[in-house]
Order: structure tokens, then C-alpha cells, then sequence
């Protein structure tokens, strides 16, 4: 007798908590339906539209397969262009997030704190072009000899050495175009690492020192695991920009000399060549190269939130 | 339906076609619409709607935006040139400036947003834009009874398209000119080479004093490269002589034939000159075009030749405003290679082309197309006008006279091979002149890449 007067209300109320869910989900599709349907209007769709017509040839007329793809990993000048970007990729994030935690690190402990972290930071309130514009007129060269009317080129004449042509010497010009994009975004990676190290408490670091540890030590063997998190978060959201690094380059050598990258690339593909396949094809290697990183940042999203 | 007559609405219709073409200003409108029986609100939102206002956007019929790639000193000799026209009729011109004309255009085209004017560099992309329906064909409004009197009809003939004319020839120059200093050249006992062999043997005269003949520059933003392009260009002219000279830009012939194989040697020579050029390579791809010219003129000076257009003069003339025409620059005309092709002059244009039909376009194309328009120009120097109107007097000094004798008087005259090429070609044959010139020694490489662009290029324009 208990048993069915509980099976019954049971019943009753697993369909009214199925109603209830039902209709908190459709207020929330009305909720968030405006941004899906922009979302899918102006991101999926134009990336199925690019990955459909990289297989395309140039005015997308004609079913080419993957001879797009092979002509991009045949082609000196584009395989260069790929190597650019994993050079960028390497050096850009490695450089930003080292630097931006050195910077943390050693202004923590010093008075005129907000002062220097104001002076990195800086930086990152211009544009990419006036930053490519202003570091143009630093890496100016002008034959041995003349006036050096580029900064870095008068001291180092003043130092004795002879003029470098920074961004015209292949073998030098890519870390010079690093160098820019390091002088800007390390203010971001140092104000994010700052707030994280601010969290490490203080008295798990004066143990160590009790204990006898160097301050050395201590950075790696304390800090560092404590704020991997956040230099994770750090270190993934600098992939993702330096990997769509476009303004710095076009302004500064606009491609020549072997400092192509691959969002450069495709603009010229498209605007100036017309190669609408070929310009495609080199979106989707792009696309694919942010793909792990997305996957890496979702997990850990969902790491954080099964933690909560 | 509507409460007004169809009489009343042909009025409207008048009205507020005289108000876009800027005939009748607002208060005249207000009133013309009032007395036609809308009420004082529906007037005012009439007049709203349909414009007539000072709004600097292009299709506002009160202004003309044009898009060009000067700057600098050409584009304040544009100004200069237009500035009257605003006068007398009220229609401001916007000039709006990129070294990267194909792109944008491109983009705006696409975007349904066209510049109303665009001043093209390159005949060809004339070509495929009016191709393409891209362009307002000009003979629909011009006075083409004025414009015959005013051009040869080789002009007309390279601005039209299947028989209707698509493009103004504004700015002509002569690519033919090797400039120097004629003091130091008195001072130092120099002769004006003729042929190739004087010029090479000057240049290590000169080297062998301890001296850098050459000054070279290539820098231009997203174009650099097209003056070594103008070198290699005038050099086929003269070597190869003008029907191979077509061949060559309608790639009937591959790029890895000899003939231009000779023609990238023959460049490479100055290029690699021993003593030639301070800091070559880098410093002829770090300099720019206009920067390099300043050098046979400073004090002392830094090089002794430098080939580059007419337009030249006007870099010079604004750097240096204290300097004389013939007695303190001057030019020699190219040297010859091939005595069968002596006198062959490469040139360039630039061509202007209407994209909107409105009529502040109509009249501003026809102001550029007169002679008063450029001479306002050609008095300031730097610009050569194929307007048979414009007397040789009114070229402000005799080198600009000597350049544009030179160019009407060419025995073979032709454009710019770059810029007749499609835009992809050209882009390409620019960058592989800043290979070349940091890697000489890759020439082989070179033009076959080159060679596989066009092939590309060609078929697909």
C-alpha cells in the first residue's frame, strides 16, 4: 500500500521535473539563441565555406582535391611561410611568458612596483601598425659611412660595430620582428603572472627560506608548480594570438625578405594574386594549428568546473 | 494611394534631383517643397532622407573620392591641381592614398563600395576591371570631339575597351632618364656615356677613384621592388627591341628565355658593380626610391648616377629647392645597348578611371581631362601630360622640356612591362627583383618560379 501511493507520486513528480527542465531549457534557448544564430552566420559558416573551397582552384570552379595542399608543402617560399610561423610560435610565446614572469617575479620585490609595471605595459595600448611603424624607423639602416637616423643603427656605430640592415638580412630580420611583438605583449603575460604570484602565500615561501632554501630554488621548485595554472592559461592564450600575427609584418617588411607568415600569406593569396583555393587552403592549416590548442583549453575548462 | 498629384510628384522628383546634384542648396529645397503643399515636417524629413548635406563619404554627390597611390610630393601636386576645380564648383575631392592601390580596390569593389575615381599605375588592371563591368565608360559624358583634339589617338586607343574609351591618361612619364649632377660631372672631367660599354666604363672610373658611382633604391612598402622592374624593363627595350619587348609582357615567350635571362644580367651588373653602390645589397632594398634619388645632389656628394623616371625632378626640386634645372641636375637619356633599338624609351602612365556615374564624377573627370587642369601641374614639375594642348612653354624648366621632347619624339616608345602585366604577375615580378637583388646568383631559380606564375597569372586573367 505505501509502496504505490510512492510510486505514484514519483511519477508525478519526474514528469513535472521533466516540464520543469523543459521549460528552463527553452527560456534559455531564447536566452542565447541570438548569439548561436550570429555565431553560426559569421563563424561557422564562413569556416565550412573556407574548408569547402580549399579544395577548390582559384576562382572556385573547379574540384582540385588536395593540389592546393601539396602545392603549400611543395613550394619553397610557402614552406618557408610555415616555418616563419612555427619560429613565431616558438619564440613569440616562449619569449612573452619567460620575460612577463622574470618581469613579475622581480618587481614584486621592489618599491617603484606599479611604476615599472606601468612602463611594460604600456606598450600594449597601441595598435600592432603604430608599434611596426615606430620600430621601422629604430631598425632604420643606411650604408656604413652615412648618417644612422635608425636608433639601434647609431649605437651600435657608436659602439663600433658597423651597421646591420635588421630587417632586410634573413638571418636576423625574423628575431627583429619577434622582438617587436615580445616588446608589446609581455606587458600581458606580466600583469596576469603578477596577480597569480601575488596568491602564492607568503608563509609557505618564508618556510622555505627557514628551511635554507635559495631564492632560485625557491622560484622552481614553489612558485613556478603553484602558478602553472595560470602560466598555462597564459601560455595558450599567447599561441592563439602570435599564431594570427598579421599587422606587425606588413607594415614593417610586408612580407620580403623570407619573413612571410601564413595570415600575410593568404591576404596576398586573395587581394593580389586572387587564388581564392590556395588562399583558403592556407586558412585551414591555420584553423588546424589552433585546433589543439582550443582542445587543450576546453579540457582544462572543464577540469576547473568539475573542481567547483 | 497617395495624397499628392502625379503633377506634384514629378515636382518632388525634380526638386530633389537638383538638391543631390547640388544645383539648389537646402533653404531652396525646404521652400521648393513647401510651396509644392508637403507640410513643413515632411519637408524636413525629405530633405533628410535625400541628402544634398556636406558628408565627406563618397557617394555623397558634393565630393569626388579618388583613390591613388601618391603621397608626399605628387600627392601635393594633385591637390594643387584640383584645388580650382573645388573652387568653381563646390565638389570637394578626397584623395585618398595606399601604396597598396590592388588591394584595396579590389576589397571595395567587392564590398560594393567603390572609390568614385581611381588612379591607376597600371594600364592592364584598366583592362581587366572594365572587363569585368567594373567601370563607367567615360565617352558616355566626355566631349569626345575635345578629347580627339586634345589626344593622339594612340592615347585613346591604349584607354579603351572594346571600342569605348574606360581611361583618362593623367600622368605620363618618361622612364628613360639616368640622372646626375652636371657640376660634379664638369669638376671631375666626366663624359656622358652614349652606350652601354661608356657607362660601364664610367662606373669604374668612378669606383676606382675611391668613389660609389650608383645610387639605388627599391623601397616602396607593399610595391617595393618596381624600380629595379623599371631597369629590367628599359634594359629589354634597348637589348631585345620591341617585339620581342611584346612577347615578353603577353608572356608569348617564357620568362626563362635568354634574351631576359641577358636583360637580369645585364641589371646585375650595376647591382653587383664592385664599388658600385655603398652597402649593396641591403641598402638598396632598405632605401627608398625617392630617399636614393637625393644622392648624386647632396654636399658632398654620395653617388654620381641614378636612373629612375621623369618624375624624379620633383623629388629633387623639393629636397633640394635651392638647385637649377639643367646647370645643377639634369638627365642623360638611357644609354644604348643594341644601336638597332636606339632611342627606345619605356614609359608610364598613370590612367584615371570612373567607378560610380554620378555627376560630380562626370565633371571632375572632365576638368582632369583639359589642359588648364595639367599644366597647374606641369608648371610645379615632376608630371608629364600627353594633352596635346598643354604647350612645351608651360614646362617650368628645360629639363622637364628636354624629358617630354624626349618622350613625343621616341623612335619606340612603350609602357612599363610590369605595368602591363596582370596584377599578379606584376606583384611577382616585383618581389623576384628583391631576390635578385640580394641573390644574384639565384637568377635561374628566379625566373623559373617567375615562369610558373605565369602561367598561373596569364590563364586565369
Amino acid at each position: 500500500m505505501a509502496l504505490t501511493v510512492t510510486k505514484r507520486s514519483s511519477v508525478a513528480s519526474w514528469s513535472s521535473r521533466v516540464r520543469a527542465r523543459w521549460r528552463d531549457a527553452s527560456v534559455a534557448w531564447i536566452w542565447i539563441g541570438p548569439a548561436v544564430l550570429l555565431v553560426a552566420a559569421f563563424l561557422f559558416y564562413p569556416m565550412i565555406n573556407t574548408i569547402w573551397s580549399s579544395f577548390f582552384n582559384a576562382d572556385t570552379t573547379r574540384f582540385v582535391g588536395v593540389a592546393n595542399y601539396r602545392q603549400i608543402f611543395t613550394n619553397a617560399s610557402m614552406l618557408e611561410v610555415l616555418r616563419n610561423n612555427l619560429l613565431w610560435l616558438v619564440l613569440g610565446t616562449a619569449a612573452t611568458v619567460i620575460f612577463g614572469l622574470l618581469i613579475a617575479v622581480l618587481a614584486d620585490r621592489v618599491r617603484i612596483e606599479s611604476i615599472v609595471k606601468a612602463a611594460i605595459f604600456i606598450p600594449m595600448a597601441i595598435s600592432f601598425v603604430s608599434a611596426g611603424v615606430i620600430w621601422k624607423f629604430v631598425y632604420q639602416y643606411a650604408p656604413p659611412g652615412q648618417t644612422q637616423i635608425g636608433l639601434l643603427n647609431a649605437i651600435i656605430t657608436r659602439l663600433g660595430f658597423p651597421p646591420q640592415p635588421w630587417l632586410i638580412n634573413p638571418a636576423i630580420n625574423n628575431f627583429a620582428l619577434i622582438a617587436v611583438y615580445v616588446w608589446m605583449w609581455t606587458g600581458f603575460c606580466m600583469v596576469i603572472l603578477s596577480a597569480a604570484l601575488k596568491s602564492v602565500p607568503e608563509e609557505i615561501l618564508e618556510a622555505a627560506r627557514v628551511d635554507g632554501a635559495g631564492e632560485i630554488s625557491i622560484f622552481f621548485r614553489i612558485i613556478v608548480p603553484m602558478i602553472s595554472p595560470t602560466i598555462a592559461v597564459v601560455a595558450t592564450t599567447m599561441v592563439i594570438n602570435v599564431l594570427k600575427i598579421f599587422d606587425i609584418i606588413y607594415v614593417m617588411t610586408g612580407g620580403d625578405f623570407g619573413t612571410n607568415v601564413v595570415a600575410l600569406e593568404y591576404y596576398q593569396q586573395l587581394f593580389t594574386y586572387n587564388d581564392f583555393g590556395l588562399a583558403s587552403a592556407f586558412a585551414v592549416l591555420l584553423l588546424l594549428a589552433i585546433v589543439p590548442v582550443m582542445i587543450v583549453n576546453i579540457r582544462r575548462f572543464r577540469v576547473q568546473e568539475a573542481r567547483r | 494611394m497617395f495624397p499628392y498629384s502625379k503633377l506634384q510628384r514629378q515636382q518632388l522628383d525634380d526638386l530633389v534631383m537638383k538638391l543631390q546634384e547640388g544645383r539648389i542648396g537646402r533653404r531652396e529645397f525646404l521652400r521648393g517643397a513647401l510651396t509644392i503643399g508637403l507640410s513643413a515636417s515632411a519637408a524636413g524629413a525629405l530633405l533628410e532622407a535625400c541628402g544634398g548635406g556636406s558628408s565627406p563619404t563618397s557617394s555623397s554627390p558634393g565630393s569626388v573620392d579618388v583613390l591613388n597611390v601618391w603621397g608626399g610630393e605628387e600627392l601635393a601636386s594633385f591637390e594643387a591641381m584640383v584645388a580650382p576645380f573645388t573652387q568653381k564648383t563646390g565638389i570637394k575631392v578626397n584623395a585618398e592614398s595606399t601604396r597598396d592601390l590592388t588591394a584595396v580596390l579590389t576589397t571595395r569593389i567587392r564590398g560594393n563600395n567603390p572609390p568614385d575615381v581611381a588612379i591607376l599605375p597600371n594600364p592592364a588592371e584598366m583592362q581587366q576591371l572594365a572587363s569585368q563591368g567594373h567601370l563607367v565608360p567615360l565617352d558616355s559624358f566626355l566631349d569626345m570631339s575635345q578629347i580627339r583634339r586634345d589626344y593622339a589617338s594612340a592615347w585613346i586607343d591604349l584607354g579603351s575597351y572594346n571600342g569605348r574609351l574606360y581611361a583618362l591618361f593623367t600622368k605620363a612619364a618618361n622612364k628613360g632618364t639616368v640622372w646626375y649632377n652636371p657640376k660634379q660631372f664638369q669638376s671631375n672631367g666626366y663624359p656622358i656615356p652614349a652606350t652601354w660599354s661608356d657607362l660601364i666604363a664610367l662606373s669604374n672610373k668612378i669606383a676606382s677613384s675611391g668613389k660609389y658611382p650608383w645610387s639605388m633604391g627599391v623601397s616602396s612598402g607593399a610595391a617595393s621592388g618596381w624600380p629595379a622592374a623599371d631597369w629590367i624593363a628599359e634594359i629589354y627595350l634597348n637589348q631585345s627591341g620591341p617585339d620581342m619587348y611584346d612577347k615578353w609582357y603577353t608572356h608569348k615567350i617564357p620568362w626563362t628565355d635568354p634574351s631576359i635571362k641577358s636583360a637580369f644580367q645585364m641589371f646585375g651588373e650595376i647591382v653587383s658593380g664592385k664599388h658600385y653602390i655603398n652597402g649593396a645589397p641591403q641598402s638598396i632594398l632598405a632605401t627608398g626610391f625617392q630617399e636614393a634619388s637625393y644622392a648624386p645632389f647632396t654636399n658632398p656628394p654620395q653617388a654620381y648616377l641614378y636612373y629612375l623616371g621623369d618624375f624624379t625632378a620633383g623629388f629633387i626640386t623639393s629636397q633640394f629647392p635651392s638647385l637649377k634645372p639643367g646647370t645643377d641636375f639634369n638627365f642623360f637619356p638611357f644609354p644604348t645597348i643594341n644601336p638597332q633599338y636606339q632611342g627606345a624609351v619605356t614609359g608610364g602612365a598613370d590612367v584615371a578611371v570612373a567607378l560610380r556615374d554620378t555627376s560630380a564624377v562626370h565633371q571632375f573627370i572632365a576638368y582632369l581631362a583639359t589642359a588648364q587642369a595639367q599644366e597647374i601641374w606641369v608648371k610645379r614639375g615632376g608630371f608629364t601630360s600627353v594633352n596635346k594642348s598643354v604647350p612645351l612653354s608651360a614646362y617650368p624648366d628645360p629639363v622637364a622640356q628636354a624629358s617630354a621632347k624626349m618622350l613625343t619624339n621616341a623612335t619606340i616608345f612603350r609602357f612599363g612591362a610590369d605595368d602591363l602585366m596582370p596584377p599578379a604577375m606584376e606583384n611577382a615580378f616585383w618581389k623576384a627583383m628583391l631576390t635578385f637583388i640580394s641573390n644574384p646568383g639565384q637568377l635561374d631559380s628566379i625566373l623559373s618560379s617567375l615562369e610558373s606564375t605565369a602561367q598561373q597569372a596569364y590563364s586565369s586573367s
